[in-house]
């Protein structure tokens, strides 16, 4: 066996290890030491380059636009490359909103994969696509503690322009759009409640107490009118008393003639009298025989006579006025009503 | 000068200054509500200028908001304010809550003519299932030229129309004139009258409290069964924001509401607004 000179080693070493790397095996396992941990690993191994371009570059907010990842392989790749999550490069997050366009690569050919990915300029201000990290293992280097590389895209000058807009109106009457400042707009009502129980039963409970308390205040201080109001009237004492309120502005002729008729009527209705016109003689009379005290006989004899001078003695000066004369025959009218229920009791 | 003349005078003076502090606003107008009124104004306006352009007016409105709400947290409360809250959550495209404060308002002055309207139109915008009238509001019982009488001036037109009710028997009694009889008659009937619309608003009243205003806040809620979603939908079609109801039942995040018409059913609590106030 011929001997090796010494300073042939380092390249028959090298040789070695570049005929081992030239036929790498399949499916050997990708090292996970080394492997950046910022940044998305694209699950490839091989020797690659990447490209990026987009279309277009320029267009308004938020409108799309295709941005195209290119992978192409150098030498035969032992794994492929994966999609890779824009949505982690937080470059991409803030300025993009993302859409992914498909799952599957594009492959025009072999050795070349195409990523798609649908991109909307969030903002007017965003000036360039920036550049993608690609992360992919690199079996052919000699060295692994260095298998992991690093490529980037060059970024992409973008133009953006603000979104055009349709303008929409606010929805609303006319009405919805004033506004009131008086200044009632301070005050603080509050909704209606009914009282409760003590007030409600209070209110309830006083006015008939208070008409009770005047009531027999009223008894105390006018006994008189007491007695007379608890009379019982008859209907016919009741309607003569009323006719009696009537007739105000007569002369006092007429006013007198009224007044004796309305008498004369209540008498022949109470006393089942048959007489029309009596005289003040024909009253006494009947109230004599039918029981009457002679105060009540003086009484009525006094008013016929009184009726009879004002009817037929105009121009004599009459000895009642117009009220007085009413409250007589009114007094007249109670004084037999009283007298008749003492005598039917 | 008599010392009772005086006396007299400080006397009403201070009821005078009772009064007037009584009916002023709660909490006066301190410079700070002025600021926050010219503020609401200044946005308000500036969104009615804006109208055209629905994206650019909104801000405004929603400022408007919220210088509405900071005015009612500090003590304002009345028909005038809710008709501006209303007003400028509808602008701002809450019809929801628009539905609510105009609801609001008219609690506290239901003959106000320019809320009833403004509620009328704010409810023509509400999106009703094309087909039936599930949670379309139902026409008043009451006709519309017939005033709503609120229920103290009901309290006052009973205890007014009892007590000279009392007042002309007690006469009659006196007297024992037939017209006295009448008056008493009349007005004790007229109090009787007062006095059955007061417990027919009580009973309003109660049932109200029982049982509050509902507004479905968000778009295409199905009403359920029961409360969960595992419980079918009672109807197919599906409610739209700005329906109303009343609350019958509150249950583990969920509420059952009673439609206008009668129909009833489950919501999540979150996609109703209540009238809690």
């Amino acid at each position: 066996m011929s001997r090796l000179r010494p300073a042939l080693i380092p390249f028959v070493l090298c040789w070695a290890i570049g005929v081992r790397a030239a036929a790498p095996s399949e499916g050997e396992a990708i090292p996970t030491v080394g492997r950046p941990v910022d940044l998305p690993f694209s699950e490839a191994s091989g020797w690659f380059e990447v490209q990026a371009r987009a279309e277009p570059t320029s267009l308004s907010v938020e409108s799309p636009l295709t941005f195209t990842l290119v992978v192409r392989a150098v030498q035969p790749a032992r794994q492929e490359p994966q999609r890779l999550d824009l949505r982690q490069l937080p470059e991409f997050a803030e300025a993009f909103y993302i859409d992914d366009v498909g799952e599957q690569a594009a492959r025009p050919d072999a050795r070349t994969w195409e990523f798609s990915y649908r991109l909307k300029p969030r903002r007017r201000e965003v000036r360039s696509i920036p550049s993608v990290p690609f992360v992919y293992f690199n079996p052919y280097l000699l060295t692994t503690n260095k298998g992991f590389q690093v490529l980037y895209t060059d970024p992409i000058p973008l133009t953006v322009t603000s979104r055009e807009t349709v303008q929409v109106p606010v929805r609303g009457s006319e009405g919805a759009f004033v506004l009131s400042t008086d200044s009632e707009v301070w005050e603080h009502r509050t909704p209606w409640t009914p009282p409760g129980g003590t007030t409600l039963a209070a209110l309830v409970l006083l006015p008939p107490l208070g008409c009770i308390v005047w009531y027999l205040t009223w008894r105390r201080l006018y006994p008189d009118a007491a007695r007379l109001a608890s009379q019982r009237r008859s209907r016919a004492a009741r309607k003569a008393i009323g006719a009696l309120q009537g007739g105000r502005r007569l002369p006092p002729g007429p006013r007198a003639a009224r007044m004796a008729g309305i008498v004369a009527g209540y008498l022949q209705q109470r006393l089942d009298w048959t007489v029309a016109e009596p005289t003040p003689r024909e009253v006494a009379q009947l109230l004599e025989q039918r029981g009457c005290s002679a105060s009540v006989v003086a009484q009525a004899v006094r008013f016929f006579e009184w009726c009879d001078s004002a009817r037929f003695v105009p121009e004599e000066e009459s000895s009642l006025a117009g009220a007085e004369s009413k409250d007589v025959a009114v007094r007249l009218i109670l004084a037999v009503e009283s007298e008749s229920d003492a005598a039917s009791k | 000068m008599n010392p009772w003349v005086a006396a007299d005078g400080r006397l009403l003076a201070f009821a005078l200054l009772v009064a007037g502090f009584s009916c002023s606003p709660v909490g006066g107008t301190s410079e700070a509500d002025r600021e926050i009124l010219e503020r609401l104004e200044r946005e308000f306006q500036e969104g009615v200028r804006l109208r055209q352009d629905r994206e650019q007016a909104r801000p405004h409105f929603h400022q408007a908001v919220r210088h509405l709400e900071e005015l009612r947290r500090r003590g304002a409360n009345n028909a005038m304010l809710y008709r501006n809250l209303g007003n400028a959550y509808l602008l701002a495209d809450d019809l929801p809550r628009a539905l609510l404060s105009y609801h609001r308002g008219l609690r506290l002055s239901p003959n106000d003519a320019a809320l009833n309207e403004l509620l009328a139109e704010a409810r023509q915008l509400v999106v009703y299932p094309p087909s039936g009238d599930l949670g379309r509001p139902r026409p008043k019982d009451r006709p519309a030229w017939m005033p709503y009488v609120p229920g103290e001036w009901l309290m006052g037109a009973a205890l007014i129309c009892y007590v000279v009710g009392c007042v002309a028997a007690t006469r009659w009694r006196m007297v024992r004139q037939t017209r006295h009889l009448l008056g008493g008659l009349f007005f004790l009937s007229a109090s009787a009258l007062c006095a059955g619309g007061l417990l027919v608003r009580c009973a309003e009243e109660r049932e109200r409290a029982a049982h509050p205003l509902a507004v479905v806040a968000r778009n295409g809620m199905l009403v359920r069964r029961g409360n969960g979603m595992a419980f079918p939908p009672r109807y197919d079609v599906p409610l739209h924001r700005g329906v109303e109801g009343r609350l019958l039942l509150e249950r583990e995040g969920w509420v059952q509401i009673e439609l206008s018409g009668g129909e009833i059913g489950w919501l999540p609590r979150e996609a109703v607004l209540l009238d809690e106030s």
